[in-house]
């Protein structure tokens, strides 16, 4: 093996590393295991964060692009006119007007892009496959977009259409279909953005969508200076906002929701970092005699403090390495949770692609190695104060009293601390997690003197009835004491996020449920696709309709505001019937839906920072008009602001307006599923498309689309228990093993085989019980942190605490289980372990 | 007279081919914008036609080209001199085709380009711009006289003068122009052929003496001027020949109050065409068209552009005898734009005495 | 890595003077050494004897610089050991002292020929060459046919006679044993003093040899007695 030779070999230090880990595999491939899997957590949540965040802001940029200003003026849109009198008037070239809608051809949703080429010309604007600096090539040519009813595609949509230049396609849109030519097709250029969209003329748009005369925006580059005159200038009913602020608090929840995934990998790592602590400090404990003979043969402190971080530092790289391979993986699958819940919450992505970003891999690979080396550095220090042997004959390893107590104290500090941070209003996100990670730290530093109290009270009072081998048990991990202790703090963690993160899921789906019965009316819903208003002839048939016994009627209207763009909305029902009310006076009920102000959406409070009191000007056609804030209601719909006030009020500022919701009330015995096929039916007939869908059917879908939004943070649990569980195991094994020897003499004294498995059944049933109950009361304090802080920081949703015992119970279930499976291997080494063995040496 | 549009669509469509492709506009072939090889449907101009005006300052439909051509110098009391062009070139979309149900659909594409030539600051300053006709955002009329491209215009007042009005990146124009003249119709009543094959001719008209005045401005400077403009029209659908390769094209006015404009056609073969010619406008009004022989052009120094090509930036034109130096005020008048030519103020010397003895404004074409 | 230099002199080759240890322990203090002197010449052997809990091991630990006295001084070659700091202590330790162990204290993890190597390795001979070196000692002591096995292997004869090898490979200025032949029958026990006696002789190393044994004090040139902290030289035949 190690013949002399002039062949390469380790020095014979570092072999001995080497030897000992090769002794004691499987110490080495739980660290390995565990850095890997939290490393793993890491790059996936990172790479599908990346991916998302790219896609985000490609989604953005698809539609506001480098531009620093828009004129919007809501449902209405803006009229051409406006356009005009910026270029000729105001002499703003650096302008072009938008018209977007959904449209479909044959069976594939495409996004319709209305544009005016000579104005996308003096943006210059990096729109992702619509490269302004004239360098892409493209197969035709844009100029042919100017005949009538052309279009262009990206070469791969046509390809997926089947379509060829020159050939037409029918294009459909909630006005009709129309036939278009295939003038040119942009090239696949290696990210582009847009998925599926079809550039036309704007007056080609205008066409197809029957939107003659309105545009959907203006989207300009102005200076500060050249902004204000466009202000004094433009009609009341428009606003000019900043394309950041359009997009901003978008971003700002999303950036949220990324937030909240990155801490839950992150904790994954922490659980992997006690882990590493706990091998890379059982193996130093291991070879203390070995270190003692090389101190005494002159190897220096600082030499084996090298040694220890270099074996940390290995397992830390190739468990990195595995890590990355397998989240680069993983993140595939995570990307297309993480999109669907942005789109699901938040916008429509035009853009879900997987974007591999070797960053997000370095930084996972770093992560481990930092973390590793971090939690190794105690272990390596302690290495490093080995004495040598000559002096090692009175080393304590026990745990005094006063050192359990001192760590106890400084744990409570630090969920004090914890706290503090949390009582800081204006700490933001991050220092919500950041406060967090204290109180988790600091619970795990309590944990020793925790587990030692307990057992100490166990044997004290219950030490007599127990049989020996559990007794025996409980005295051996109350002498190891560190090592159980890490056991339990790191099963503790990850099942209490199971409790917290379920507890929190649970809340607000409970929440959901109550608001989603508050705030639909009646039993059957009735809207147009596009939603535009319902025909007054419509609304009449509706009425008369067999089965329908009331018909109530919702408004809506998407405005500029001095908060942006916001929906409003009034139904002809008293406000508290169909909002789920947070926050308002008795009086104000009454004085709202005597329309003297309006409610906010909760979101839209938070997001302004509006608070009852408060004072919104919503534009109108007749100027601006300010309405006090009377009261706050919930709602989680996240599209944005909306406002509710009375009918009378909503008719009074937007005269004329139609509904543009129907909510039919069934008669007795009507059937709401039966109301909505043959509504449905009926409805064919008309030039519009409608909706009709029976209300149970929208509770159903919404709390789909709920429990779709937090599939990702099961797989994320799942994940950091799996975590949990190898470290488990890996303090188990530790303990075990350390005791062959002792559970040989048993043997050897006469215990049977399954006594002494006994002995670790005994243990490992504490442990993970004990694990299991001090999750609870963690997990609930995480909970109470993500309800209250976490996602009030992030979305501005409150939501009401329930307490699902089913969680609870889950939890303990899951620590016992995790830890009885995670003991099953060591009890069959322990009850294999033959007498002889504890007699030789 | 051959103002680059007319050209345009032409030397791009061949430039394509080439090796040496011309700057493109973002996102717009000037090419396929400005019409493309495809004559089919438009009017022709192949007779003489009878012109009336105002309404021929308004727009020709029907045709595929025209364009509304300012060229001036003006000077301020103490002498700083510059000289000034405002373009307005269409080009229509082949007629006969049905337009989407939309204000903003076009069948007239819009390009413009404004220069200003500061002498003593011895800088040549170039902007262009497209846009399409609808809605509202470009065109022309007649009564009143207005041309525009978003806020570059010309328009006319009450009083009957024409208010030019254009800026662009601290460069503006604001003038008050007031025509001396009548129009002088060029080459044969108006109808300007640049070869044998029939319809391939201009109508052409020029204002050749407009008092202006106003305020120019570089750079936020603000610079009373006083001094002339010239005013070119044409309308057409195809002008040159395959073999017709560009153009040296002179709007000259003279101090003694009569204008000359001429222009030499060049061939590929770096000849001169045979269908060159001039026309002179008289103190009163009276117009005449050159006769063979009566004039010769000869280039005396050149300029290299940033486009390599040699532009003449001193001429020596001959008149029955008498020598008359035609020198550009600055050598590089260069318009670096998406159609790259050579167009700026000149001044008019006699050879014999040394005077100055008029100003102008030359053209160079080349591909 | 530089070791102070070992300078020959006039002066003894190793001086132990007036050395005090005490213990505290259990708030009880306990005096080790209470003014140990004694000096020992170049290529002497040195016998140590005391009685369990006579203070040898502690007198181990101050010779070999691993432990510091209360009073007194060690010096090796004019090297006083009270004046390095535990860093220089440590490297001195690696370049001028071996150690041989009454449990031999191989290092579990390296086979026998590495454990010898490892010393000549940590004194800067080359890989190639320590392990060559370490295999001809090997050799030499015919344990030729152990070289590759693993400590627990070798039975406590072989792991002792590896160690003295061991101790012995870099030829260092002192050689220590602490009852080198307390974990051995009586032929092992023979066979490692003698291999013992050959080594030091051949590296011309100065041994002490602490022990309980008579045996061991009769190979000795001279024997010192450790009794209630004190050294005293014992000449002549001596019974126990």
């Amino acid at each position: 093996m190690t013949s002399p030779g002039k062949r390469w070999r380790l020095p014979l230090l570092w072999l001995s590393s080497w030897r000992h880990a090769r002794q004691h595999p499987w110490q080495s491939w739980l660290s390995v295991a565990g850095i890997a899997l939290g490393v793993m957590m890491v790059v996936a949540v990172d790479l599908a964060n990346s991916s998302a965040g790219r896609a985000f802001d490609l989604s953005i940029a698809t539609v506001s692009g480098t531009i620093t200003h828009q004129i919007s003026g809501g449902d209405a849109g803006v009229p051409d006119a406006i356009f005009t009198g910026l270029r000729t008037e105001l002499g703003l070239r650096r302008s072009a007007p938008t018209l977007t809608a959904g449209v479909r051809v044959a069976d594939t949703q495409l996004t319709l892009l209305g544009l005016d080429l000579f104005s996308e010309a003096t943006l210059a604007r990096q729109r992702p496959g619509l490269d302004s600096s004239g360098a892409a090539p493209l197969t035709g040519s844009w100029t042919a977009l100017l005949q009538a009813d052309a279009a262009v595609l990206q070469a791969a949509t046509a390809a997926r259409l089947g379509l060829a230049i020159g050939e037409q396609f029918t294009l459909a849109s909630v006005r009709g279909s129309r036939l278009l030519t295939l003038a040119a097709m942009l090239p696949e250029q290696g990210v582009s953005g847009n998925d599926d969209v079809v550039f036309t003329d704007i007056a080609t748009a205008q066409a197809v969508l029957g939107r003659r005369g309105t545009l959907d925006s203006i989207d300009l580059v102005l200076t500060d200076a050249e902004a204000e005159r466009v202000r004094q200038w433009l009609p009341v009913n428009l606003a000019l906002v900043e394309a950041e602020s359009r997009t901003a608090s978008l971003r700002q929840m999303t950036s949220a929701f990324h937030t909240n995934l990155l801490a839950m990998s992150l904790l994954a790592l922490l659980v992997a970092a006690l882990l590493i602590y706990n091998t890379v400090s059982l193996s130093v404990l291991q070879r203390q005699q070995a270190f003692g003979v090389l101190r005494s043969l002159g190897v220096t402190g600082g030499e084996l403090l090298v040694l220890v971080l270099v074996e940390v530092a290995l397992l830390a790289a190739v468990a990195g390495t595995v890590g990355v391979v397998l989240g680069s993986a993983l993140g595939q699958l995570l990307v297309k949770l993480v999109t669907r819940t942005i789109d699901d919450l938040y916008f429509s992505l035009t853009v879900t692609r997987f974007l591999f970003d070797p960053w997000a891999l370095v930084k996972g690979w770093s992560w481990g190695m930092g973390v590793s080396l971090i939690a190794g550095a105690l272990p390596a220090w302690q290495a490093a104060q080995s004495r040598p042997v000559t002096l090692q004959q009175a080393m304590h390893t026990t745990h005094s009293l006063r050192q359990l107590l001192l760590m106890a104290a400084a744990g409570v500090l630090a969920v004090g601390a914890g706290y503090m941070l949390l009582a800081w209003q204006q700490g933001g996100l991050v220092m919500g997690f950041i406060a967090l990670t204290f109180i988790v730290f600091g619970a795990c530093f309590t944990v020793p003197l925790v587990l030692f109290a307990v057992l100490t009270l166990l044997l004290r009072l219950a030490g007599k009835h127990l049989r020996l081998p559990l007794r025996l048990g409980l005295r051996n991990l109350q002498q190891a004491l560190q090592r159980p202790a890490l056991a339990v703090a790191a099963l503790a963690v990850a099942v209490s996020v199971t409790v917290g993160v379920g507890v929190m899921t649970g809340s607000f789906r409970d929440t959901v449920v109550v608001w989603l019965e508050q705030s639909l009316r009646g039993d059957v819903l009735v809207g147009r696709q596009d939603g535009g208003a319902l025909a007054p002839q419509l609304i009449d048939e509706l009425r008369r309709q067999n089965g329908v016994a009331a018909v109530e009627l919702q408004y809506r209207v998407l405005v500029e505001s001095s908060v942006g763009a916001i929906s409003v909305m009034a139904e002809d029902s008293a406000l508290e019937t169909h909002l789920y009310i947070k926050q308002i006076a008795a009086a104000d009920l009454v004085g709202a839906n005597n329309g003297e102000g309006v409610l906010v959406s909760e979101p839209l409070a938070w997001q302004a920072g509006l608070t009852i009191g408060d004072t919104l000007e919503l534009y109108t056609r007749d100027g601006r008009r300010n309405v006090s804030v009377l009261g706050i209601f919930h709602d989680y719909t996240t599209t944005g602001g909306l406002v509710a006030l009375s009918q009378p009020l909503f008719m009074q500022l937007w005269p004329g307006s139609e509904p543009v919701r129907a909510m039919l009330e069934t008669a007795d015995e009507v059937d709401a599923a039966q109301l909505a096929t043959t509504l449905r039916q009926q409805l064919t007939n008309q030039s519009e498309r409608h909706t009709v869908v029976a209300n149970a059917d929208i509770r159903r879908i919404t709390l789909t689309i709920f429990d779709r939004t937090f599939a990702i943070t099961h797989v994320l649990r799942l994940l950091a228990i799996l975590v949990a569980f190898v470290g488990i195991l890996s303090a188990l094994l530790t303990l075990q093993l350390q005791r062959l020897r002792e559970y040989a003499l048993l043997r050897a004294t006469g215990m049977t085989g399954s006594e002494t498995a006994l002995v670790i059944a005994g243990q490992t049933l504490f442990l993970g019980l004990l694990a299991g109950l001090l999750a609870l009361p963690l997990g609930l304090v995480m909970a109470d942190v993500l309800i209250d802080v976490i996602n009030q920081r992030s979305f501005g949703w409150s939501m009401q605490h329930t307490l699902p015992p089913s969680v609870l119970i889950q939890a303990v279930l899951l620590a016992v289980g995790a830890a009885l499976l995670a003991g099953w291997y060591p009890m069959k080494r322990v009850a294999a372990v033959l007498p002889a063995a504890g007699m030789q040496q | 007279m051959i103002k680059p549009p007319l050209l345009l669509a032409v030397t791009l469509l061949l430039a394509a081919c080439g090796p040496k492709e011309p700057p493109i506009a973002p996102l717009l072939r000037l090419a396929d914008v400005l019409g493309g090889s495809d004559t089919s449907g438009f009017v022709r101009a192949d007779t003489p036609r009878v012109f009336a005006f105002p309404a021929d300052h308004g727009p020709h439909p029907g045709f595929r080209n025209e364009w509304w051509y300012f060229t001036g110098n003006v000077q301020t009391a103490e002498g700083r001199h510059f000289g000034y062009q405002l373009t307005f070139f269409t080009a229509a979309q082949p007629p006969g085709r049905q337009l989407p149900n939309s204000a903003w659909a076009s069948d007239t594409l819009w390009m413009a380009h404004l220069a200003l030539t500061d002498v003593e600051g011895a800088q040549h300053y170039a902007f262009e711009r497209f846009s399409r006709a609808n809605p509202g955002l470009a065109g022309a009329q007649a009564q009143p006289f207005h041309v525009w491209l978003d806020d570059w215009q010309i328009v006319e007042e009450g009083n009957g003068s024409w208010h030019i009005s254009a800026a662009e990146q601290g460069i503006a124009l604001d003038l008050q122009l007031q025509s001396l003249k009548p129009p002088v119709l060029q080459g044969d009543q108006g109808l300007s052929r640049k070869s044998d094959t029939p319809g391939n001719a201009s109508y052409y008209y020029s204002m050749t003496r407009l008092a202006t005045r106003g305020v120019i401005a570089v750079d936020g400077e603000r610079y009373q001027i006083n001094g002339h403009s010239w005013l070119d029209r044409e309308w057409s659908t195809s002008a040159l020949d395959a073999d017709q390769s560009g153009w040296d094209w002179f709007s000259l006015q003279f101090d003694d109050n009569t204008e000359l404009m001429l222009y030499q056609l060049r061939t590929r073969s770096d000849g001169i065409d045979p269908h060159s010619e001039g026309h002179w406008t008289a103190a009163d009004g009276s117009q005449s068209r050159t006769t063979p022989g009566e004039l010769a052009l000869e280039p005396v120094a050149w300029w290299t552009g940033p486009d390599d090509v040699r532009y003449a930036t001193q001429w020596r034109l001959l008149r029955n005898g008498q020598g008359l130096r035609v020198e550009a005020l600055l050598d590089d008048q260069f318009l670096p734009l998406a159609l790259p030519y050579w167009e700026g103020a000149v001044r008019v010397i006699n050879e014999d005495t040394g005077a100055v003895a008029g100003h102008g404004f030359l053209e160079m074409v080349r591909q | 890595m530089t070791a102070p230099a070992v300078a020959p002199d006039s002066s003894p080759h190793i001086a132990v003077r007036a050395l005090s240890r005490r213990y505290v322990q259990a708030e009880a203090a306990q005096n080790v050494l209470v003014g140990a002197s004694f000096s020992l010449a170049r290529g002497e052997i040195v016998a140590l004897l005391g009685r369990s809990g006579s203070g040898k091991s502690t007198l181990l630990n101050l010779l070999s610089g691993i432990d510091l006295p209360d009073a007194g001084t060690v010096t090796i070659d004019g090297i006083e050991l009270g004046a390095l700091d535990e860093r220089q202590r440590t490297l001195f330790r690696r370049k001028h002292i071996g150690f041989i162990y009454q449990s031999f204290n191989l290092v579990p993890s390296l086979t026998a020929v590495e454990n010898i190597a490892l010393v000549l390795e940590l004194n800067g001979v080359g890989v190639a060459d320590s392990l060559l070196q370490a295999q001809a000692a090997l050799e030499s002591a015919g344990l030729g046919s152990k070289t590759h096995q693993l400590p627990s292997r070798l039975s406590g004869g072989e792991q002792q006679r590896v160690a003295i090898l061991r101790a012995l490979v870099h030829q260092p200025a002192l050689v220590l044993a602490d009852e080198p032949t307390g974990s051995l029958d009586a032929v092992s026990g023979g066979q490692m003093l003698s291999l013992l006696r050959d080594s030091l002789h051949a590296a011309g190393s100065t041994a002490l040899l602490v022990t309980h044994s008579l045996r061991v004090a009769q190979s000795a040139d001279r024997v010192l007695t450790l009794e209630n902290g004190i050294v005293t030289e014992r000449s002549g035949d001596f019974a126990w």
